[in-house]
């Protein structure tokens, strides 16, 4: 034992007059008496207690006065031991699987983990819900705000990236107290097809910070069928969809299968799938709108049990296309765009621009716009109209009012070239422009924003916002052989569709139909429709399936992940299938002061008492 | 040591008393028992059973019937004085060293004085764990010699009560006066027992103490003495168990009180700062 302020024990020189007082203290008087009989009837009627005490000493009021002394100076003293022991710890940091699997079985799996959870709560906790994207449901909060937490949490129906929460885990502990406190990271899952590789390194990582963590596994092998897969693909004006049908069961089932549109049953099928097998199941001619795929029978997840597609409802889109030429490549890739108008206008005379939601500038001479047509497409442009100028040779000596996203050299065109990709876009991706043969080409300024740049530094490819729309440039041309080989080639329709959308602002169909998981930027605070409410939030995590509402678009989640649905699960140890709190072994010092500080006191109102019981108070 | 000056104030005492008193003491009461006597006060036919003694044959030789001489009781009533001699009695806290024996013995001797004066017979027995039984007599002379005894009595042992009661109670023969004097510092039962024994007596009860045997005017640590067993108990006394004790105390003297009241006795009690004069009178008064 040693002591923490040993200078305090100096205190204990107090006793000595103590001693001294009651030694020099006169010897008891003698005195006859002429029975005893009453003094011995009187003291039975004492505390048994108190005689008890008088019998083992002379004056128990010296021994307790001695006793106060004492400890009142060890307490002072602020005595400790070290011992290696069990303890609970300071900071727990509790992670929970929020994964789609832990939705399974009855109780559930994340039930269970929230009971066993609460068990957890230390001093100091933290709740962590471990998805494909980490949640910080509590950070440090106390014994009161962890159980609300938890009552409160729910799962997901995401993967789950346990590792990264226990790094996260890891340094929420660490940051906290200067890392004084001793910390403890509990990891409650049903580890069913989890990184335990990442798991394992995660831990080592928070061992290796003096950070004690724990595994505690719930739920069992689970039976069950689900949807692990979902395409929606596009065929003409109409769309596809298929999805794979999972049977993790040890036999054949056979299950119905609804289709529902709009909420309406407008099929209903049989499937059977073998065991441990997939099945295909192929929707044809799906149209704008909410369509349902649901399996109709009980497993131990419903969460995979029924796939949800949206098909966003496009209006047509009206391009008008300026060209001297009668029927250019552009006007063809761009004219067999689903869910698009498009028609070629000779110039000089124009049709107005506001009947249009793009207008396409294509090959034209110096001489072939009417004065003013530009600052008539820049009222255009700036009131959100987009606008893509096509290189040829007039454009160079025509003024277009600053539209243009690039500036002309004046020597012209230059000839053959390589192209370099400069800036990413969403309508460049896939687009293989290395491979395309550039014979000439019209000589800009070199740009920092640039998308594609041919060798001598010109730009090929570059957009600027004007007011509130866009003006694209394309070093390509409508599509002549003199100048390049883009037009021929089989991605030209795809970089036409990809412009053509991006400017319309329509996203592809994969962007309305996602994997759960996924987060999505609002860029700023907005409120949105989730299948379990509504909330208001700046970065939109899909962790629930179902349909959300962004504004006035709808977007369908989907789980689609065969090792989430696959509820089969590895038992873990014995210790790590209790869910019962292991406490953090570590070396700790054992104050002592409280407990003694508690006995100076229970002595003083022992001392009270006695003397009270002596009538001397 | 008996101081014997009080006996001119119960001769004041007595002479106011005696009106009162008149018939309290055996030589001026009448008897109202027949039975073995001098003077013949009737009589009457013979029955089977009778003492054929009290046949008067005079009486037979003049009617040829038997009858039987009635005589008048003795009308002298004894008074059996038991005076307690254990070594408690030899405690005293006052400052002229008048232990509760010597209070005690005033008393009795007071009491065979105002007999004394009566010409009646009386004995003052002390007993402690056995009891020394005096014949009762007659008669001033034996008053003195009693003193005298009382004076050298070496004060020891403790008090066997009911068994000193029981040896005395076979030599009362009649109808007595029974006065005890003692400070009843013995086991409760053992007084009730004794008492019984002697109800059928005229029975006066005095109980003797010292003030501060009552007060226990001792406080702090103490090793006490048994002055009757000489037991050594060390203890504390605080004023809570000097409350207590006077509770065991008050217990005691009221269990005797009541066993007094149970069989007609009279009861006092006595401190020896009270003055052998006012103890008279108040056993007197009351009587």
């Amino acid at each position: 034992m040693a002591f923490a302020n040993p200078l305090a024990l100096l205190a204990l020189l107090s006793l000595i007059p103590i001693v001294i007082l009651y030694l020099i203290k006169p010897k008891p008087k003698e005195i006859d008496i002429p029975s005893l009989m009453f003094i011995m009837d009187a003291e039975r009627r004492e505390n048994r207690y108190q005689t008890m005490l008088n019998k083992i000493v002379r004056d128990p009021l010296m021994l307790m006065q001695l006793l106060f002394l004492i400890l009142l100076s060890l307490a002072m003293a602020a005595p400790y031991f070290l011992a290696t022991e069990t303890v609970r710890a300071d900071h727990t940091a509790i992670i929970l699987d929020a994964s789609a699997s832990m939705q399974a079985e009855d109780p559930g799996r994340f039930d269970l983990a929230r009971q066993a959870a609460e068990k957890f709560v230390s001093g100091k906790t933290s709740i962590i819900l471990a998805k494909n994207k980490q949640v910080v449901a509590l950070q440090r909060g106390g014994r009161a705000d962890a159980k609300d937490t938890l009552r409160r949490v729910q799962p997901g129906a995401t993967t789950a990236n346990i590792g990264d929460a226990i790094i996260l885990a890891k340094s929420m502990i660490e940051g906290g107290e200067g890392g004084e406190e001793k910390g403890a990271i509990v990891v409650i899952s049903d580890f069913a097809n989890v990184d335990l590789g990442a798991i394992s390194a995660s831990k080592m990582l928070a061992n290796a910070a003096g950070i004690d963590v724990v595994y505690k596994q719930v739920g069992n092998d689970a039976d069950n069928i689900g949807i692990t897969y979902g395409k929606l693909e596009r065929k003409g004006d109409k769309y596809e969809y298929f999805c794979n049908i999972k049977n993790y069961m040890d036999d054949t089932k056979t299950i119905p299968i609804e289709v529902l549109r709009n909420g309406k049953n407008i099929l209903g099928e049989r499937v059977t799938i073998p065991a441990h097998s997939s099945e295909l199941f192929a929707l044809t001619d799906l149209k704008p709108g909410e369509t349902d795929v649901a399996l109709q029978h009980g497993d131990a997840l419903s969460v995979d049990d029924r796939a949800y597609i949206v098909i966003p409802a496009i209006a047509k889109r009206k391009i008008l296309f300026v060209s001297e030429n009668a029927n250019p490549p552009a006007k063809i890739a761009i004219g067999s765009l689903p869910d698009t108008e498009c028609s070629v206008v000779k110039p000089p005379v124009l049709p107005e621009f506001g009947n249009y939601d793009i207008v396409v500038i294509g090959n034209i001479t110096k001489d072939s716009l009417l004065p003013g047509t530009f600052n008539d497409l820049a009222s255009f442009v700036g009131s959100g109209g987009d606008l893509a100028i096509l290189a040829s040779d007039g454009i160079s000596k025509i003024k277009t009012e600053g539209l243009l996203p690039v500036g002309m050299r004046a020597s012209g065109s230059a000839g053959s070239t390589v192209l370099n990709k400069g800036i990413p876009t969403e309508f460049t991706k896939d687009i293989a422009f290395d491979d395309i043969s550039v014979t000439r080409h019209l000589k800009t300024e070199p740009l920092n924003n640039s998308i594609v740049n041919a060798d001598d530094g010109s730009s090929m490819l570059a957009y600027q916002q004007s007011g509130a729309g866009v003006v694209l440039y394309s070093g390509f041309g409508e599509g002549d052989s003199r100048w390049n080989d883009f037009h021929t080639r089989v991605d030209y329709p795809i970089f036409w569709r990809q412009v053509v959308d991006w400017m319309s602002g329509v996203l592809g169909i994969d962007e309305y139909n996602v994997k759960t998981g996924r987060t999505y930027p609002l860029g700023g605070e907005q409120d949105v429709g989730t299948p379990s409410g509504a909330i208001r939030t700046d970065n939109l995590l899909f962790d629930d399936c179902g349909y959300y509402q962004i504004g006035k678009m709808d977007i369908a989640t989907n789980l689609y992940d065969p090792l989430e649905s696959d509820l089969s699960v590895s038992i873990m140890s014995e210790e790590a299938r209790t869910l019962e709190p292991d406490l953090v072994k570590a070396e700790v010092e054992k104050e002592l002061w409280s407990y003694l500080i508690l006995l100076v006191m229970f002595f003083a109102g022992f001392e009270l008492y006695y003397l009270r019981a002596r009538g001397e108070l | 040591m008996i101081d014997t000056e009080f006996f001119n104030q119960l001769n004041r005492f007595s002479l106011m008393v005696r009106k009162r008193v008149s018939s309290v003491y055996a030589g001026s009461r009448r008897a109202v028992l027949q039975g073995k006597g001098i003077e013949i006060v009737g009589y009457r036919e013979y029955m089977p059973g009778d003492d054929i003694r009290t046949i008067d044959w005079r009486v037979y030789g003049r009617t040829e019937k038997l009858y039987i001489r009635k005589f008048e009781e003795e009308k002298n009533v004894t008074t059996h004085i038991l005076l307690d001699s254990s070594k408690s009695m030899d405690f005293s806290s006052s400052s002229d060293g008048t232990t509760k024996f010597d209070y005690a013995a005033m008393l009795a001797c007071g009491f065979g004085y105002l007999v004394a004066r009566e010409n009646e017979k009386f004995a003052i027995s002390t007993f402690d764990e056995e009891i020394d039984i005096t014949p009762p007599k007659r008669g001033r002379g034996y008053l003195l010699h009693t003193i005298d005894r009382l004076n050298e009595l070496q004060l020891q042992g403790t008090t066997r009560f009911d068994h000193c009661t029981s040896q005395y109670s076979k030599m009362i023969r009649s109808k007595s006066l029974v006065v005890i004097i003692s400070d009843f510092l013995t086991d409760l039962d053992s007084i009730r027992a004794g008492l019984y024994r002697l109800a059928p007596n005229d029975l006066i009860v005095i109980s003797v103490y010292d003030p501060a045997e009552y007060d226990l005017s001792i406080e702090g640590d103490v090793k006490l003495y048994d002055m009757e067993t000489n037991d050594i108990r060390k203890t504390y006394i605080s004023p809570k168990l000097r409350q207590d004790y006077k509770t065991q105390l008050d217990l005691h003297f009221g269990g005797i009180r009541e066993t007094c009241m149970h069989i007609g006795a009279d009861f006092f009690s006595f401190g020896t700062d009270l003055s052998i004069f006012d103890a008279f009178f108040k056993t007197v008064k009351a009587r």
